[in-house]
């Protein structure tokens, strides 16, 4: 019998994300109009993962199964909790819109789904497991994109999404069969070996090629992320939120697995093309935010932008600051998580257009309190949680003695100051512009509040957060 | 031997190629069935009869005729046609195309294929069949993985019927609520 009780100890949070989406689809046949009840199991759902994820992390938990194919680690766990966490306020905020919609059935469904697909990227140590993985964190997330009936921006953004993405996973899988091919093991160890001499075959350079492209398209790398703006603006706005959080953060995290683990010899190549995706994304994501007049839109391209910098400590990634470069990518996903979803949902109490921000301070001055930390953390201003994931980025970047990302870090700097104007153009419309009609308090917005504030105290009080983040992220078992 | 690959890549290329540039949905699934046959004979050819047979049962057979009927019962039989497939992109699509063909046939140029060959690794169905649910040595991870993709194909069901109850359950959930 290859499975002892630990492997069940292991996938505790897996178990948990897939029997709570078959209970609340289940619930759902049965309680049809119930949809304050299946977003309470959702987010009783998440609560329980991230609660056995903090167990595992807690008890020093540890190992390796199926073969070595499925790792639980500090670094797997890590994620595990972002997820679980960003998930359980984007499952709050979605209550009263799904309410509205009638299929709140389908669209918690749909989010633990993408939630069970995350839990299980993380801890993937096989390729192949990392491509189901990733489908099934993608595939319903297309639909969730598409979900919105009423508006004709839904149907069009999802269709992108689907077409784009569906490219980008056949990219990822012939990247995926060329390793394979090349190292005759899919297993990351196995890989390790193929790509270990320090000049590998061209073929497996050629899979890492597109493995990064299939990857790039996924977290929104220019010039591989036309779909995002489409797709966010296209989506309900949780649904926007929580897709641009959580499994961009599982995402980048298996990436990440995949480089060290995999292709610690070919690392002078993928941390140059890693440098040079994070220059040209961030780039295009704040020189085009600075054009929008529609927030979400300009949220979708910060999130290219945001996505950049994760991609800069990639870059970061040599020399004698690695330890330093998996932490920066660490500690920007759980800070990112915080600041962007509640940036999200801070639209969807208030609206789309940058005109509906107008004097919100005079109106509801709470939210706009909140969207102001949100909007200061995006710029990375101390003490909020946006710095210390850029002062890690920038502490791993320094260190790591190679011209390329010196320069990168330097382009994160202007990047930085660049995208001032777009973040506090919200914040300046909040303040100094006379109130426009109708944006007070609609009914049901509850639950989304209690998100939006309890997200803004956590972006506030991140600096005492980040001594236990640091700790984690510095034990987290890769490298 | 180098003259059924070229047949095989000319049937697999054309097809999909006509997958791409036909005007009818129809005519699109039908091409699609071409393009699987064509790789069903490439597994042939590299000694896997078991996998050329269950590409043609599966792919051919089963997934190509859901997909028509998918077609015959969502779709009204003038929206089959669509109006424009080759549109002001054509250029940029192609100029991408080239530079990637370009780029794998110089890979595959300078790649020292050594003694690589077709033949080896598991044959039979029942092999093929230990590997898929994980009990054959040094394949657990598929054991968790023959999981996941039953809790996949779930999803996609779920997220497939949430996107094609727009078009049809629109107007009948309209009509239910007034």
């Amino acid at each position: 019998m290859p499975y002892s009780a630990e492997t069940f100890v292991g996938l505790i949070p897996e178990i948990i994300a897939a029997i709570f989406l078959l209970l609340v689809l289940m619930v759902g046949v049965f309680a049809e109009r119930a949809a304050g009840l299946v977003s309470g199991i959702t987010a009783l759902g998440t609560v329980l993962i991230f609660a056995s994820s903090a167990w595992l992390l807690a008890s020093g938990f540890h190992g390796s199964f199926f073969g070595g194919g499925y790792v639980v680690d500090g670094f797997a766990l890590y994620f595990k909790l972002v997820v679980a966490g960003s998930a359980f306020f984007a499952s709050l905020a979605a209550t009263r819109w799904a309410q509205g919609t009638g299929d709140a059935t389908e669209y918690l469904t749909l989010i633990l789904s993408v939630v069970l697909g995350a839990l299980l990227l993380v801890s993937m140590r096989d390729l192949f497991g990392v491509f189901l993985a990733l489908e099934l964190a993608t595939i319903p997330s297309y639909a969730m994109v598409a979900f919105d009936r009423s508006r004709r921006e839904s149907a069009e953004g999802g269709m992108k999404y689907i077409i784009t993405g569906a490219v980008a996973s056949s990219v990822l899988l012939y990247g995926i069969v060329l390793i394979y091919g090349a190292s005759s093991s899919a297993n990351l160890s196995g890989v390790a070996k193929a790509f270990s001499s320090g000049h590998a075959s061209p073929v497996a350079l050629l899979g890492l090629i597109l493995l990064l492209s299939g990857f790039a398209f996924k977290v929104s790398a220019a010039p591989f992320h036309f779909w995002t703006p489409d797709a966010y603006q296209g989506a309900p706005t949780s649904a926007a939120a929580f897709l641009s959080v959580a499994p961009k953060a599982a995402t980048f995290a298996i990436l990440l697995r995949i480089l060290v683990e995999g292709m610690p010899g070919e690392a002078r190549v993928w941390t140059a093309i890693a440098a040079v995706l994070a220059i040209v994304t961030m780039f295009t994501g704040n020189l085009f935010a600075l054009r929008q007049s529609n927030v979400r839109r300009m949220l979708a391209y910060s999130s290219v932008a945001h996505s950049g910098y994760v991609l800069t400590a990639f870059a970061a990634l040599q020399g004698g600051a690695k330890a330093e470069a998996v932490q920066a990518v660490m500690i920007y996903s759980a800070a990112y998580a915080a600041m962007n979803l509640g940036a999200f949902l801070v639209i969807d109490l208030v609206g789309e257009d940058t005109k509906s921000f107008n004097g919100l301070i005079r109106t509801r001055p709470m939210v706009a309190a909140s969207m102001f930390l949100f909007m200061a953390a995006l710029v990375g201003i101390p003490p909020l949680s946006g710095f210390w994931g850029k002062l890690w980025i920038i502490i791993a970047g320094t260190g790591s003695g190679s011209i390329l990302t010196y320069v990168t870090v330097g382009v994160l700097v202007v990047n930085t100051v660049l995208s001032v104007p777009y973040y506090f153009g919200i914040v300046r419309n909040m303040i100094f512009e006379e109130p426009v009609a109708g944006t007070g308090e609609t009914k049901g917005e509850g639950p989304l509040k209690f998100s939006v504030y309890a997200l803004a105290i956590i972006t506030v009080l991140f600096f005492i957060i980040i001594i236990p983040l640091a700790a984690v992220a510095g034990s987290s078992g890769l490298l | 031997m180098i003259f059924v690959f070229i047949v095989l890549s000319a049937i697999t290329l054309i097809s999909s190629f006509g997958v791409v540039i036909s005007r009818n949905v129809v005519h699109s699934a039908l091409f699609m069935s071409g393009a699987f046959l064509g790789v069903a004979g490439f597994f042939a050819m590299l000694h896997s009869p078991a996998l050329a047979a269950l590409q043609v049962l599966i792919y051919v057979g089963a997934v190509t005729v859901v997909i028509l009927f998918g077609i015959m019962f969502t779709q009204r039989p003038q929206v089959r046609r669509f109006r424009t497939i080759l549109n002001r992109q054509v250029g940029a699509g192609f100029t991408v195309a080239l530079f990637v063909g370009a780029l794998l046939i110089y890979v595959f140029l300078q790649q020292d294929w050594g003694s690589t060959s077709a033949g080896h690794g598991p044959r039979t169905v029942a092999s093929l069949g230990r590997i898929l649910v994980g009990v054959s040595s040094g394949t657990d991870i598929f054991a968790l993985l023959f999981e996941v993709a039953s809790i996949l194909l779930l999803v996609a069901v779920v997220a497939a019927i949430v996107i094609s109850r727009r078009k049809t359950g629109e107007g009948v959930e309209r009509r239910a609520e007034e």
